[in-house]
């Protein structure tokens, strides 16, 4: 398969990501905070180069988009992943209020390139790429490197693994490029395709908004569904609160659950317990680091646990056994990796353990 | 035991360790918020929770307190702290082995 | 020193209490002490009772004592000998001015007694400390040092935050890991041209020290070192020096993970690079961890190598780790090398960093040959600065608004004070409050509201650089509660991590620099009644005579457990080194003034440094009056009188003045008064008092 040396790459060692699908903006001004205040999920807790996980919701609760909210240099970054750009910016003028209009915000593309590397020794090879200052960053934080300290480095992780978002000032960025090229061939760069994203994303069992527009009608699951509640500060007042704390009081009945198979499934399956409808399949892809299917459900919160073996599905052929397991499906190699000791170069002979362990 | 019945028992058993892991969570680590707000598959470390190595400490000592479970190497401590179900997995793991130890000794 | 020429450390296993449940045995202990032992930990028992076979201010006389006999201070007076004492724990968590009175007493010593608590570096910024006071003229010998006891209740804690080592500690080198010790060092400070009138003989020179803030964590520091290296780069202003001329470093060098190698790579970029790395050892390799009493004791044995030409090595640095310094001076035998000025570095939990610039005896003799002018660094002793307040605060039960608070000062009648919880929404909607206790929330709230009055934002360039100063008496009451239940319940194994990473005085102080990112100078000090006003004068002295920073926050924190809903009060007071003439409006701290115990008058003399006086005394004390009165014959006719504050506050016990400083700021800009002088002589340590004045 095509997509197997790009996921390897992922799992094993480093990989590129381009960032079409994320709209990076700068807000500063006073009103900035008050803006993103009420249009995140989360609180806003970010001292000076932090980054928060966040989401932005519809009205109705439904999620809008993937959000990262970063504090840097007297303001704010958002990395937003679902909405396109026009939406994101209509989203923020139609919610944001006057806060908006008070707010300075600017597209960083207009001003930027931008890519993401990924992977086990991504660190290795972004400190060939702007120096070891990347080497001392903290999961989740932001440091601006570079000759006039314009390069923008968001260490945001990858599915897992190292992973960190960069955004270079187009005037420097022929030479990032360049630099970039020459390290290529010695890590064995290859790209991720969207494909890759959002397998990795079933592979670590963590949330990918695609995936999710791409379901038929449950693209409707919210937060509390889809385990994401850790964004959530349900005090708090933003877009779409009063819907989602309403679910909240009445109770949600489902929960999402990873799992693998030997097949893959149909969005949409039913899962079946003794014959009886407890769940549905979400979302299935193959695996090829595992050698099988992994998977995203939906099932019934009694029925939401892994470790259970008693779940049928049916495909083509007839049912196939599903086995609900506790995420990652694979284990990240990245948290083996010690930066003062491994490198890609000598990594098969270090002795990390296997990616799957069952 | 039919599959039915197993099944249910290992249900039980998982929601009782789900809700035990809960509490120690929310106790050890000053978390205001209510269990079920606390997803099952929610990282501790850098996204979900967000915690850092004092709260895993203190994650460790509360298991081992209140729970009577010891987490050892480092590998072990790694898997066992990625998320709140890796926790109860550990839990349940460790309450089995008893189990058995019991079964075997005379 | 001759167990050190021969390369014999003074770590064993510890027969103190039972070590079993830890991963390591090894510490190091006072002999004199080897008969006694620590019952173990049982329900009930709580953290005072358990320390009492193991008094630090036994240990600390002992040590006191010696360091004054070598200094012959018989025929001197001893209103003007101070003692600044550095701890981590005090004495059972519990006392820490306590401690320092106790001892002062001992020792007869009757100036002022301030006790520095930034946990490992407390000795380092208390001989600091002390060098300011002799600079300043305030006393005229300073007993400086530190003390720190070994109890199982601190090995659990380091046990439970993973820090200790299997083995003997190897700083730079292996096996990774601490070694928890204890242990009371002293040095008599005097300025050279007193110690030459005397004739003394002198043993080394404090040039200098800086402060910084990490800003970062609880317990480990910030992986880009430039806290230490901010707290180098202000030493070496402050002593007059460029990092050229320093070529032997004593450095902290707990020998964990996480502290030895980023010291190292701070040290380097401060000292810039060279074509032979500095020296620079680790004496804990010889004395263990020993707290409050680790600058101290490390400096002394510094210096006596020095003083023989030599320099000591660090024990167990082979096989170095990576990220050790290019000559970690590895051996088991000191070095033969000359050594022109050195610096000590230490670094404690909440990220306080402290550095002193000193030479050996031999280095200072010879350069005071030369350099025929007082003996004081010159360089060092900078024109005073004019110093601004700018803003202040007061949160919690206390805290009633300007103009009311102006009319109960007035009358002198008890606001009623209240306690509630704390929230920080209003005033720093980006601090996350979890992991921030009682006191960090009261602390983060009031220095936050502080920084708002003062008209400064809170963007990360504008409080980057400004430092906190907390007058503060214990550690957190949520902190020492819940240690002492994990303890109880569990015994030592169970010590809660959390818990402990806030048993330490300054641990408000840091989470407070960490949520509002203040990186620069910091300092916890306690005078028991007074602090907070202590606070505001150290700060103000800091300014005035430093350009490290040209902000810093004073702070005061005052929390009574006895409620099960306990209160907390909290104040700040925003300063600024002003480098322009003041604006008209502006309200400056124009005198400040510490004196021994009791003695307002010179104390309020001080302050009052151009002798004219004030419109209004508000002081804790009901006899303000008459103490001014003999020194202050006008004292009887001031315009706007003498306040007592304790009746406005009743139930304050050592913060009490500033609690009356919103109320002071509103009447200075309204011109119901032109100055004003505020007074603390409630406590047993010092009396404290400061001018605020109009322009």
């Amino acid at each position: 398969m095509k997509s197997a040396p790009n996921i390897s790459c992922l799992r094993q060692g480093v990989s590129l990501r381009d960032l079409a699908q994320v709209v990076a903006l700068r807000l500063e001004g006073a009103s900035a905070f008050a803006l993103l205040d009420r249009m995140s999920t989360a609180p806003i807790y970010v001292r000076e180069g932090q980054i928060k996980q966040s989401l932005f919701l519809l009205p109705d609760g439904k999620i809008f988009a993937d959000i990262l909210i970063a504090s840097g240099g007297g303001g704010f970054f958002v990395l937003s992943e679902g909405p396109s750009r026009e939406d994101l910016l209509s989203y923020i003028s139609t919610y944001g209020g006057d806060a908006a209009l008070q707010t300075s915000i600017v597209d960083l593309s207009e001003a930027y390139d931008s890519f993401g590397v990924g992977g086990p020794f991504a660190w290795e090879f972004v400190r060939a790429l702007l120096g070891p200052t990347v080497l001392g960053m903290g999961h989740l934080t932001l440091i601006a490197v570079g000759p006039e300290r314009k390069t923008l480095c968001f260490r945001t992780g990858m599915a897992g693994e190292y992973g960190y978002c960069i955004f270079v000032p187009k005037n420097e960025s022929a030479h990032v490029r360049e630099t970039l090229s020459q390290l290529a061939a010695q890590f064995d760069l290859e790209t991720m395709t969207q494909g890759d994203l959002e397998l990795a994303a079933v592979e670590q069992g963590i949330f990918n908004i695609s995936l999710l527009n791409a379901l038929g009608s449950l693209k409707t699951l919210g937060p509390i569904e889809l385990q994401l509640q850790s964004r959530v500060g349900f005090e708090r007042s933003f877009v779409g609160a009063e819907s989602l704390n309403h679910k909240r009081l009445h109770g949600t009945t489902h929960r999402t659950t990873s799992f693998s198979a030997a097949s893959l499934l149909a969005e949409g399956s039913p899962i079946l317990l003794e014959g009886v409808k407890v769940g549905t399949v979400l979302v299935t892809r193959q695996s090829p680091c595992r050698g099988d299917v992994v998977g995203l459900c939906l099932l019934e919160k009694k029925y939401a646990h892994p470790g259970i073996d008693a779940f049928f599905a049916h495909i083509d052929e007839g049912l196939i056994q599903i086995f609900t397991k506790t995420p990652p499906l694979l284990t990240n190699r990245s948290l083996a990796v010690n930066s003062l000791v491994h490198a890609y170069a000598t990594r098969s002979t270090a002795n990390f353990p296997p990616l799957v362990i069952e | 035991m039919t599959m039915q019945t197993k099944l249910e028992s290992y249900l039980e058993d998982r929601e009782r360790t789900l809700a035990q892991v809960r509490q120690l969570l929310i106790a050890s680590l000053d978390l205001k918020r209510p269990p079920e707000e606390i997803d099952p598959d929610m990282a501790l470390f850098g996204s979900g929770l967000g915690l850092d190595s004092i709260d895993a400490v203190e994650i460790v000592i509360a298991l081992e307190t209140e729970l009577g479970v010891k987490l050892e190497e480092n590998t072990d401590r790694q898997r066992a702290l990625r998320s709140v179900n890796a926790l109860v997995d550990v839990v349940m793991e460790s309450k089995r082995s008893q189990l058995v130890s019991t079964e075997i000794a005379p | 020193m001759a167990a050190m020429l021969e390369g014999r450390d003074g770590l064993r296993t510890i027969r103190r209490f039972d070590t079993s449940a830890f991963v390591s045995s090894w510490g190091g202990i006072w002999p004199a002490w080897d008969d006694r032992v620590q019952a173990p930990l049982s329900g009930g028992s709580s953290l005072l009772n358990g320390s009492l076979p193991f008094p630090a201010d036994e240990m600390a006389l002992c040590a006191a004592q010696e360091a004054l006999s070598q200094a012959s201070l018989e025929k001197l007076d001893s209103l003007r000998v101070a003692l600044v004492l550095g701890t981590c724990f005090g004495q059972g968590f519990t006392r820490f001015h306590e401690l320092t009175e106790s001892l002062a007493e001992k020792l007869g010593l009757r100036g002022p007694r301030v006790t520095l608590s930034t946990a490992c570096s407390s000795s380092t910024n208390a001989i600091g400390m002390a060098r300011d006071l002799l600079v300043d003229g305030s006393v005229d010998i300073v007993l400086a040092g530190g003390v720190d006891v070994l109890l199982q209740e601190s090995f659990a804690g380091f046990n439970a935050i993973a820090a200790m080592s299997v083995a003997k500690c190897a700083p730079f080198g292996e096996p990774y890991g601490m070694n928890l010790a204890e242990g009371a060092g002293f040095v008599v400070l005097e300025r050279s041209s007193d110690a030459a009138d005397r004739g003394v003989c002198v043993l080394g020179s404090i040039d200098g020290y800086g402060l910084s803030s990490d800003a970062h964590h609880e317990t480990s520091p910030d992986p880009t070192g430039v806290g230490v290296e901010r707290a180098i780069k202000a030493a070496l202003i402050d002593a007059g020096i460029s990092e050229s001329h320093i070529d032997y470093v004593n450095a902290h060098a707990t020998g964990t993970e996480s502290n030895d190698r980023i010291e190292w790579e701070a040290i380097e970029r401060s000292l810039g690079q060279r074509s032979k790395p500095v020296p620079t050892n680790g004496l804990k390799s010889f004395l263990g961890h020993t707290m409050g009493s680790a600058g101290v004791l490390e400096l002394i044995l510094g210096l006596l190598c020095m003083n023989e030409g030599m320099l000591p090595p660090t024990l167990r640095a082979h096989p170095s780790r990576p990220g050790a310094p290019g000559d970690p001076l590895d051996g088991k035998n000191p070095r033969k090398q000359d050594t022109r000025s050195a610096l000590k570095l230490s670094s404690g939990f909440g990220g306080a960093n402290a550095v002193l610039v000193h030479r050996s005896a031999p280095a200072f003799l010879c350069d005071t040959k030369e350099d025929s002018t007082s003996g004081l660094h010159a360089s060092s002793v900078a024109l005073p600065a004019l110093v601004e307040l700018q803003g202040c605060a007061v949160v919690g039960g206390a805290a009633v608004d300007a103009i009311s608070l102006c009319s109960y000062i007035d009358n002198e009648l008890p606001v009623s004070q209240t306690s509630g919880s704390i929230n920080l929404a209003a005033v720093a909607p980006m601090v996350d409050p979890r992991r921030l206790d009682r006191a960090s929330l009261a602390l983060t709230k009031a220095v936050a509201t502080g920084i708002l009055d003062a008209g400064i934002g809170m963007s990360f360039d504008e409080l980057d650089r400004v430092g906190l100063f907390l007058g503060a008496t214990r550690m957190s009451v949520d902190s020492t509660t819940r240690c002492q239940a994990s303890l109880n319940r569990f015994g030592p194994a169970g010590m809660s991590a959390v818990a402990f990473s806030r048993m330490s005085v300054n641990a408000s102080a840091g989470a407070c620099s960490k949520s509002l990112g203040l990186r620069g100078p910091t300092s916890t000090l306690s005078i028991g009644a007074g602090s907070d006003l202590l606070a505001i004068v150290y700060a103000a002295r800091s300014l005035s005579r430093r350009t490290d920073t040209c902000q810093i926050v004073a702070a005061g924190l005052e929390e009574s457990p006895e409620d099960a809903q306990a209160s907390v009060e909290g104040f700040s007071a925003v300063l600024r080194r002003l480098t322009n003439a003041p604006c008209s409006g502006a309200i400056l701290v124009a005198g400040w003034g510490i004196a021994g115990p009791g003695d307002l008058q010179t104390a309020a003399a001080a302050a009052l440094n151009d002798g004219i006086l004030p419109d209004s005394v508000w002081a804790d004390v009901p006899h303000a009056k008459n103490a001014l009165g003999k020194s202050m014959p006008d004292a009887s006719n001031l315009r706007c009188g003498f306040r007592n504050l304790q009746k406005v506050f009743p139930l304050a016990r050592n913060a009490t003045v500033t609690l009356a400083l919103p109320a002071a700021v509103y009447k200075l800009r309204t011109k119901a008064m032109r100055s004003l002088l505020l007074l603390s002589g409630k406590g047993q340590s010092a009396a404290v008092a400061i001018v605020l004045r109009m322009v």
